[in-house]
């Protein structure tokens, strides 16, 4: 590693730090401009992330700034990445919002998408804890209207 | 948003009754385009496959999940019957018309992904009892946010003594905003200022792009455009690329990545050209690439830029990198017909007509 290398620190809301290399942490466009335009002092606070998201946030990138790594390993990376409990992906959505990275928010949205494409709505309440404010007779009315896209 | 915008629509259509919060968020304006532009962006684009046989059937080919995928859309062939023709599409939504012939000239309005239909009132036109009706063409726009369109139509006719070397045109076009048809009129029932005889190809080699619907026209010595544009409801002529017109080549206009190409094949060689307009009648070469399966393979569309689709007597279809030479059979289940098809790349979309 080169002396010029810069280390940042990373705070999350859980009081944990993270040191880490600039070069990879500006990979979040909300980082980058914080370093370009020089506010930043010892320690980032990242109050909307918790350690346990912010480490998964770290290995995607540590992975994908790493050199020599063949498209086909950042597949399988990639694949592996995704394949965590909705918790922790809704977790991830938000963490990537924040940090405005849109190839992780990129990702982990598709993945959502592919997760709840064959889902009934009944499923799509309980996964993102949605309260039903339609009457029955309401709910049947819309339902009759595309009644094909629940064949 | 970020997520729903990456779904399909038939299970947005199912999410619809989740809840009151769900319902307005994929009626919204904005989901419709964000939706829109995403499948464009990530070319997921799908094909539709409208076969004219005994047994009218429609069958949908996506790419979206890397290779292509035909869907079964059975469901949808009940509505086509073969009674409809095709006209082109903008937006995820088709344009179509009772075949040709008979009194019943009604057109409607289509979405394939949502299963929306509206029907035009009919245009009565005050022709001259002396002109013989020889063909025509259509186009359309549609603002996918409020769902309202616009269809432009132009009947050709022939005069009392089959004089081919002038052209004569109705053209009439069709507001849904206003519901109603307002007739264009030119002197001598003239659109085009070149005299000559032309063809103007239909449905292939048609598009919309920016407030303006095109038609590529062959002339006996060349070959351009004839473009109407919606906001002022006037035509105009624009010059293809400069390559002297022979009707042993092969043309043909696309659109690709939002704009026109004009795609160029000679008869006798397997070279094709790919022009592409900067501005009106200002052509640029982009690309020449060699096609070898077949002699003489019809364009039917391109997954994007790099990957034309091409439909074949021998091979049926394919769709060809021009990068990696790499040639993908998509494989259909009657390609013993392969003449009667008419084939559209589109994208799928929420929009609802009106």
């Amino acid at each position: 590693m080169s002396s010029s290398t810069k280390f940042l620190t990373l705070k999350t809301c859980d009081d944990k730090k993270f040191v880490l290399d600039e070069a990879i942490a500006v990979r979040s466009q909300t980082i980058k401009n914080m370093v370009e335009d020089d506010c930043v002092s010892n320690v980032i606070p990242l109050p909307n992330v918790n350690s346990k998201t912010m480490t998964k946030v770290i290995e995607y990138w540590k992975k994908h700034s790493e050199e020599g790594v063949s498209k086909d390993v950042l597949m399988d990376f990639d694949k592996a990445f995704v394949k965590v409990h909705h918790s922790i992906l809704h977790a991830l959505i938000l963490a990537a919002n924040f940090l405005n990275d849109k190839e992780i928010l990129d990702m982990m949205c598709q993945e959502v998408a592919d997760r709840i494409k064959g889902k009934t709505p009944e499923e799509i309440r309980k996964e993102f804890d949605i309260k039903n404010d339609f009457t029955p007779e309401e709910e049947e009315e819309i339902r009759k209207e595309n009644a094909w896209a629940f064949e | 948003m970020e997520i729903l915008q990456r779904l399909p629509v038939k299970p947005l259509l199912r999410f619809k009754c989740t809840s009151k919060n769900w319902y307005s968020l994929i009626n919204s304006h904005m989901l419709i385009g964000k939706q829109l532009n995403y499948h464009e962006s990530k070319n997921k684009l799908k094909m539709l496959i409208h076969s004219h046989d005994d047994i009218p059937r429609v069958d949908i080919i996506s790419n979206s999940e890397g290779t292509p995928v035909i869907e079964n859309a059975d469901h949808l062939s009940s509505f086509l019957a073969n009674t409809y023709l095709m006209g082109g599409h903008v937006n995820g939504v088709f344009l179509f018309k009772k075949a040709c012939g008979g009194s019943d000239r009604r057109m409607g309005m289509w979405n394939p992904a949502t299963r929306g239909v509206t029907t035009l009132p009919d245009a009565h036109f005050l022709l001259q009892p002396f002109f013989w009706e020889s063909g025509g063409f259509t186009g359309f726009e549609l603002d996918p946010f409020t769902g309202y369109y616009k269809v432009i139509w132009v009947r050709e006719f022939y005069d009392d003594i089959f004089e081919t070397s002038f052209h004569r045109a109705y053209a009439a076009v069709y507001s849904s905003s206003k519901g109603s048809w307002r007739f264009i009129k030119h002197k001598d029932h003239r659109i085009l200022t070149t005299s000559g005889y032309y063809s103007c190809t239909y449905p292939d080699s048609t598009g919309y792009l920016n407030g303006a619907y095109y038609w590529m026209i062959t002339w006996i010595d060349d070959c351009g455009l004839l473009s109407f544009d919606f906001d002022n409801e006037v035509f105009r002529e624009i010059s293809g690329p400069d390559v002297p017109y022979s009707d042993r080549r092969q043309y043909n206009v696309i659109l690709i990545d939002g704009s026109i190409h004009f795609l160029i094949k000679d008869d006798m060689s397997i070279d094709f050209g790919l022009w592409f307009m900067i501005q009106p009648g200002v052509w640029n070469k982009l690309v020449t690439f060699q096609y070898f399966l077949t002699s003489w393979p019809n364009l039917q569309g391109f997954w994007d830029s790099n990957t034309p689709i091409f439909v074949s007597e021998l091979d049926g279809l394919t769709s060809y990198d021009i990068n990696t030479h790499e040639i993908t059979h998509l494989k259909l289940r009657y390609k013993e017909y392969i003449c009667s098809f008419s084939i559209f790349s589109y994208k799928e979309s929420l929009v609802t007509i009106k």
